[in-house]
């Protein structure tokens, strides 16, 4: 997602904000221009450089952030799910293995230099989050296809009615539909491994 | 084994799953509805755990919290105390719930409701 050279987007821009820097894990990118468009949240630096594009299916939070006494000046913060550097782990956590795959996540921050725009930076990129709903997507993992013994299937009969037991409520939202229900069930290995950690 | 058959049925299997699916997101896209305005901590699959004011939910379960603090600064000291945030429905583990705030038997009963209510 950092490329050198990646055009920016010229449809669907719901805004564009120049003269904001970028940070990466508290590393300093430069400034450029941040774009909001309805299918990536994008970054330029002036000047060619490396660019950031960001897909807000990996947006996991989205903030503005006003405390100075963390960091010095207001900004867009934004969670990515994934590693964009994985180096700045490897350097911080001597102590720990890092082994957890689901800790992985990335701090980028977009500071702008109009901080007037702060509110309407935040307001576009929602309005461009609930435009990405996780599509309903086979899970082959949950329902496979192939031939897999898993066990002894009762086909003759009519599938086997639904059962609740009376258990409390965190029970239930996670064996009863068989996955937790906060997780909205999408099939993908992140998903996997948390219901492992949890079960 | 009579293939055609155990199409048929992954097929039905997955027509119910995504019924109740959906219908358990309108359930629950009700039910935090009713929650706006109480203090919830939201666990994310990344173990972050955020504790914040329920602000508004959408039909994809996305959630807005307000006053928000990471519960566990010293983990996630990358994460600021922001006021306000937007948490992408499907990165959240958990929504945590004041026990006093959650009719759990009518929560139960609306459930099992949409349950059956898919078998002919």
């Amino acid at each position: 997602m950092l490329l050198p050279g990646l055009p920016a987007p010229t449809e669907g821009l719901h805004h564009v904000e120049q003269n904001t820097e970028c940070f990466v894990n508290n590393r300093e990118l430069g400034s450029g221009t941040l774009y909001i468009s309805a299918e990536r949240l994008c970054w330029t630096k002036v000047d060619g450089g490396p660019s950031l594009s960001l897909e807000y299916p990996h947006i996991a939070i989205h903030a503005v952030c006003r405390d100075i006494t963390r960091f010095p000046r207001p900004h867009l913060y934004v969670m990515v799910d994934t590693d964009l550097f994985p180096e700045d782990h490897e350097e911080s956590d001597d102590e720990d293995e890092n082994a957890d795959p689901e800790a992985r996540c990335t701090s980028v921050r977009f500071v702008p230099n109009n901080l007037g725009n702060l509110d309407t930076i935040y307001q576009s990129v929602s309005n461009c989050q609930i435009l990405h709903p996780d599509p309903e997507q086979e899970s082959d993992n949950e329902f496979p296809e192939d031939d897999e013994d898993e066990g002894e299937y009762n086909l003759a009969g009519p599938l086997p009615p639904v059962r609740y037991e009376n258990e409390p409520y965190e029970e239930q939202m996670e064996n009863g539909l068989g996955e937790a229900v906060g997780s909205n069930g999408h099939g993908t290995d992140a998903d996997e491994e948390a219901m492992d950690e949890d079960c | 084994m009579d293939i055609n058959r155990c199409k048929k049925i992954y097929g039905e299997i997955k027509v119910s799953y995504l019924y109740l699916k959906q219908k358990f997101f309108q359930l629950f896209y009700s039910f935090f509805k009713s929650l706006i305005g109480k203090d919830v901590v939201v666990e994310l699959k990344n173990d972050l755990s955020i504790c914040g004011t329920l602000h508004s939910v959408d039909q994809y379960l996305n959630i807005k919290l307000t006053d928000i603090n990471v519960t566990d600064a010293e983990k996630y000291p990358h994460m600021l105390s922001v006021k306000n945030c937007f948490v992408r429905g499907s990165v959240v583990r958990y929504v945590q719930l004041p026990a006093d705030e959650v009719d759990t038997q009518l929560l139960q009963d609306a459930a099992r409701r949409e349950a059956h209510s898919q078998r002919q």
